[in-house]
């Protein structure tokens, strides 16, 4: 006595198939993105643990920036002295010194960012800048996004300067930041002289330093 | 959890790139193995349409509301366009109705250019702006599985992967 099969059942057996091949692709996709990470988690190794401590301004917050208004309202007006730790966790205060400075605001994972660093390391390497100040400060961190810790990022890339950690973003917000990068160019006396965002080019960043002193 | 989904992506582009395949080999004397192997898989390609589609869905909702990788604009259109298919394939296949089909390929021919641009500017952040904002940047680049596996291409591969599978059928005789 033969076995009759349906043909319902003979049509479906090529669903059967490609279910059960694609289930095993799915399988091997698992196990190889497990072994994989498991074997990568053993191999990484961080280096000195960075601390997002916070950091204060004290002063007259700055409105925040607006690079379409025709008038910044913050020029003129007195730059909030800025206090907080560094990657090492020296205290580390902004202002009030009487020197000129360029505040330069990064965020560890913005690309644009990433991109100027290397631009402002290299050109500052060249062109040495005696009566202004960089004042750099990290802000806008988070463990979750790429390039975390941003001490790691900005050693690598040789920054000149000590950093200001803005763990809780109240120097970020203080100053009226609205997008990395940011810059506050402060003059010798307090104030702001201008400010701006995003990629600079090199001459840009020659007349940043030189808006710096040119009061 | 990221090298698995970017695993699976790479097995959306090789079904895209087969599907690729199968659409120029029906133009040569390879023609009628082709057609065997069309009608073969046709029957499977709804299904696994909404299989991409569901787990793309489920994938995305991991990043966001697990991984805490906070979805910037373009990829909430791309959300928008995607998550609907894993719904519409899941009724289509339920009604076994095969009407569905049209608007979850429109649905993926939508998402598609939005994940194109995406990933461009992920590598070429100039293109859109010269700033990050400071809360959900599209520029901004969550992780490069490989080198080059990253969430817009992960959505970009499901979209075409999901176009192809569900084009199979018209081609069927």
């Amino acid at each position: 006595m033969s076995t009759a099969v349906s043909p319902k059942t003979e049509s479906r057996k090529p669903l059967i198939y490609i279910a059960v091949a694609a289930t095993l692709v799915v399988v091997v996709a698992l196990v190889i993105a497990i072994a994989s990470s498991s074997s990568s988690k053993k191999a990484g190794g961080s280096g000195v643990p960075f601390v997002a401590t916070e950091a204060a301004a004290n002063g007259t917050p700055l409105a925040p920036y607006d690079e379409t208004a025709a008038v910044d309202p913050a020029v003129g007006q007195v730059a909030p002295t800025l206090s907080g730790q560094d990657f090492d966790r020296q205290e580390l205060i902004i202002g009030g010194d009487k020197r000129a400075k360029v505040m330069v605001f990064l965020a560890h994972w913005c690309p644009h960012c990433q991109r100027e660093v290397p631009l402002l390391v290299t050109w500052l390497a060249a062109h040495p800048q005696p009566q202004v100040d960089l004042a750099t400060i990290t802000t806008g961190m988070d463990p979750n996004r790429p390039n975390y810790p941003p001490s790691d990022w900005l050693r690598r890339e040789k920054w000149p300067t000590p950093v200001l950690v803005d763990g809780n973003s109240a120097v970020a917000t203080a100053m009226g930041l609205t997008s990395f990068p940011y810059f506050v160019v402060v003059g010798a006396n307090g104030q702001v002289v201008k400010r701006g965002s995003g990629e600079l080019t090199n001459d840009q960043i020659a007349a940043l330093f030189t808006s710096a002193v040119a009061q | 959890m990221q090298r698995f989904f970017a695993l699976l992506t790479l097995m959306a582009l090789a079904v895209v790139v087969l599907r690729i395949f199968t659409a120029i080999a029906v133009h040569t004397p390879m023609q009628p193995a082709v057609q065997r192997w069309i009608s073969y898989a046709a029957p499977a390609s709804s299904p696994a349409a909404f299989a991409i589609a569901a787990t793309t869905m489920l994938g995305s909702l991991y990043f966001s509301e697990v991984a805490n990788y906070t979805p910037c604009k373009l990829c909430w259109f791309q959300r928008i366009c995607l998550y609907p298919i894993a719904l519409i394939l899941g009724y289509g296949l339920a009604r076994r109705d095969n009407s569905v089909r049209g608007p979850a390929m429109l649905l993926a021919a939508v998402a598609l250019p939005i994940s194109i641009y995406h990933y461009l500017i992920e590598w070429y952040p100039t293109l859109e702006s010269g700033t990050c904002d400071p809360t959900a940047p599209c520029t901004a680049v969550w992780f490069r599985q490989f080198g080059f596996v990253s969430l817009p291409l992960m959505a970009g591969a499901a979209a075409l992967a999901i176009i192809s599978l569900l084009s199979l059928r018209s081609t069927t005789p």
